[in-house]
């Protein structure tokens, strides 16, 4: 049995709004799935659906290989978006709580929330009520009682955000050493970076529908080599050029460039030194987030046409 | 059912553990112990309030007359002394200081005028021969609404003026007294074809009391679901704990841990009030002839239990349905409603428990948990009527369980706009 979770034509509509449309995917064991897409293109519809919340309204979820069974969700870990915790309970009472309702017996449930919080940095929390807590500290507990029941498959929606970078890079570490010991993960997010150096396969979607799924490096490379980083200082009007330049992001320390098909990279790097000063120029594999726009952009061409 | 029982037990031990519970327990009889028991002392010291009025009448023996009236001890056989007094064989020095005068001129008049105001005087009674004939007379005073002086006044006045009236007619002293010998009734209630020693006004007071207290819990502890559903919605928990729970026991768990809450309270005050340390039973201790059998302890279980289940659910299914307490405000008067009706209902079925009313009215499983509580320490209905009503009440509250189950469900994960009556419609047939 599989610790995977498999989409077959699900699709979820309210009223005449159709969240999600039609979408199929699986996810590879031991493999750290991306469920991209910008805010309201289906995301935690679909995951919502994987956990029984609600239920699709044509299409089916195969867990671990089988429909749908509420039996099936002691072994997954699931940090939903909108996520809380009981303001006035204590952390270690809060975390035992969360514990018991996956199976776990009180002391088992104690000692694992006791490692978790030594590992986390939090040892000295426990027998804190949660309101006096961090937001930040608060994510963590709620990042701990995700994984306290050693769930083979793990489903984090925005796991990182409002975290700042440290606690991020922690997280991102404890989920890479999680990876290693052979869990599935899905991850989902509208923040392209944070996911681009943990995921393996990616699914972008977009008014509730696939537009681009695949390893993550194929569909870089896909792309090609055709993108520009250049740090400049001096004249702009080089990004103008339509012969050279297909499209560009401004990130304002430097630009990223798509390239016109077959245009030759070291036209435009003279086009550029002849007007600007250039303190940096690469070729790179477009990054996830140039890929993502230019797809959405494609895709919304092609709705509207 | 581990899940539901999870939940119950941390429901349970995080209220019973605050401080809140602790107050309350302690509040809650107090308070209305206090509330009944010393207006009952304010009224029998208010009477102890020296009274000083003058009577002035066109003949001296008149005013006299009611002067003896205001003057004599007061007692249970005194037309004078409060109806509701319950130590019977007590007497008290009466409050009243008279003074007795015939001089009907403006000028008396406007003289006890300015007494009154500055205070020197209470009041007094105008007696001129025209109100004489008429039967109708003026009492001054600052404090028109005090109704019982105006009783006590009245009752003197006219005992006098028949006592004269008889004498007139050349009946003897001895006569007239006897004529006059006040009569009074004592109830004497039956239960099960025997005499109860229960006294009526006691049982009164005792059922106001035990339904005021049972409308109290059922209330408290309906809102103590509503605004935990609310804080649950607040603090967005609600979709980690639908990861490992379903939405039903979610809602089973949340009532069953707050109504044991409720029973734990209700527990404490019943041990506390056995213990006699209860400021309530003081109170009515002091009433005299306080007597609450045991069944009427287990019916105010049962009914606290069933009236709680009712509004309960109906409280979680408002939580649900809104995103804060002030929303829920508005929302929560319709629940409201038919318990406020019941308590105002509750003094009229008391007095008179097997009428029309008293019987449709605690038939209707909204009211039920209150006005047949009060039949059935009252008057005890047929048995038919009591299993009437708890299968009415019951068949009520699996009927809501299932309508508010699915409200619950939807509304649980919806943030936002309160929602309309079709859009609640529409949510129930989502939860299909």
């Amino acid at each position: 049995m599989a610790n995977t979770i498999e989409l077959r034509g699900v699709t979820k509509r309210y009223d005449e709004f159709v969240a999600v449309d039609h979408l199929s995917f699986e996810m590879r064991e031991g493999s750290v799935f991306g469920l991209l897409g910008p805010n309201g293109a289906g995301k935690t519809s679909t995951i919502r659906m994987m956990m029984g919340i609600t239920m699709p309204d044509e299409g089916e979820v195969l867990c671990f290989g089988q429909p749908f069974e509420r039996k099936h969700l002691e072994r997954i870990g699931y940090m939903p978006e909108e996520r809380g915790l009981y303001k006035k309970m204590k952390i270690i009472d809060h975390l035992v709580f969360l514990g018991q309702l996956k199976g776990l017996s009180e002391a088992e449930a104690k000692r694992r929330s006791l490692d978790w919080a030594a590992k986390l940095d939090l040892q000295d929390w426990t027998g804190k009520k949660v309101e006096e807590l961090s937001k930040g500290m608060q994510q963590k507990i709620q990042f701990i009682a995700t994984l306290l029941h050693d769930p083979p498959l793990i489903i984090m929606d925005e796991p990182f955000s409002g975290l700042d970078p440290a606690n991020a890079v922690q997280l991102k570490d404890v989920l890479i050493e999680l990876k290693k010991q052979g869990k599935t993960i899905l991850f989902s997010t509208h923040r392209m970076d944070t996911v681009e150096r943990l995921c393996d396969t990616i699914c972008l979607v977009d008014h509730g529908k696939v537009v681009l799924m695949g390893d993550l490096k194929q569909v870089k490379s896909s792309y090609g080599k055709n993108s520009v980083q250049v740090e400049y200082e001096g004249d702009a009007s080089f990004l103008q050029d339509k012969a050279l330049v297909e499209s560009y992001n401004d990130y304002g320390n430097y630009v990223e460039i798509k390239l016109v098909k077959g245009a030759d990279s070291q036209a435009l790097l003279r086009s550029i030194s002849s007007r600007a000063r250039v303190n940096k120029f690469e070729l790179v594999e477009p990054s996830l987030e140039a890929i993502f726009i230019d797809v959405v952009k494609k895709d919304e061409v092609s709705a509207h046409a | 059912m581990r899940n539901m029982l999870l939940i119950m037990k941390r429901e349970y031990l995080e209220r019973v553990r605050k401080k809140s519970f602790l107050i309350m327990t302690i509040l809650v009889p107090a308070l209305m112990g206090g509330a009944i028991w010393i207006p009952i002392q304010m009224a029998a010291r208010g009477s102890n309030d020296k009274r000083h009025i003058a009577i002035v009448a066109p003949s001296e023996e008149l005013a006299n007359n009611v002067k003896q009236q205001l003057i004599a001890p007061m007692s249970d056989d005194n037309p004078l002394s409060s109806e509701k007094s319950a130590t019977p064989a007590k007497t008290k020095p009466s409050p009243y200081t008279v003074d007795v005068d015939t001089t009907l001129t403006d000028q008396n008049k406007q003289a006890l005028t300015a007494k009154v105001s500055d205070g020197q005087l209470n009041g007094f009674l105008w007696i001129t021969p025209e109100s004489l004939a008429n039967r109708d007379f003026n009492y001054y005073s600052k404090d028109s609404t005090n109704f019982s002086e105006q009783e006590i006044l009245r009752s003197s006045l006219r005992f006098s003026l028949t006592r004269q009236d008889l004498a007139g007619h050349g009946l003897k002293q001895e006569d007239v007294d006897r004529v006059l010998k006040p009569v009074s009734i004592e109830p004497k209630r039956v239960e099960k074809g025997k005499e109860s020693k229960t006294n009526g006004v006691s049982l009164f007071m005792v059922t106001l009391i035990m339904v005021t207290l049972l409308y109290v819990t059922v209330l408290i502890y309906g809102i103590a679901v509503m605004r935990s559903v609310i804080e649950e919605k607040g603090s967005r928990i609600m979709e980690v704990m639908l990861s490992s729970v379903t939405p039903r026991d979610l809602m089973a768990g949340k009532i069953v841990g707050v109504g044991a809450v409720g029973l734990t309270q209700i527990a404490i005050w019943i041990t506390l009030s056995v213990a006699l340390s209860s400021p309530m039973v003081v109170a009515l201790k002091s009433m005299g002839g306080m007597n609450i059998p045991a069944s009427s302890i287990v019916y105010f279980a049962v009914f606290f239990l069933l009236g709680y289940l009712l509004y309960s659910v109906l409280y979680a299914a408002i939580g649900a349905m809104v995103n804060s307490e002030q929303e829920a405000q508005q929302v929560q008067f319709i629940v409201l409603m038919p318990l406020i009706f019941a308590m105002v209902i509750a003094g009229t079925v008391i007095q008179q428990p097997s009428s029309q009313l008293a019987f449709w009215t605690s038939m209707i499983p909204f009211c039920a948990p209150m006005l047949m509580f009060v039949r059935i320490i009252v008057e005890t209905p047929p048995w038919w009527q009591i299993a009437l009503c708890l299968a009415l009440m019951v068949g009520t509250i699996w009927g809501l369980l299932i309508l508010c189950a699915k409200i619950y469900r939807v509304g649980i994960l919806m943030y936002g706009k309160r929602p309309t009556l079709p859009e609640l419609l529409k949510w129930l047939k989502y939860a299909g």
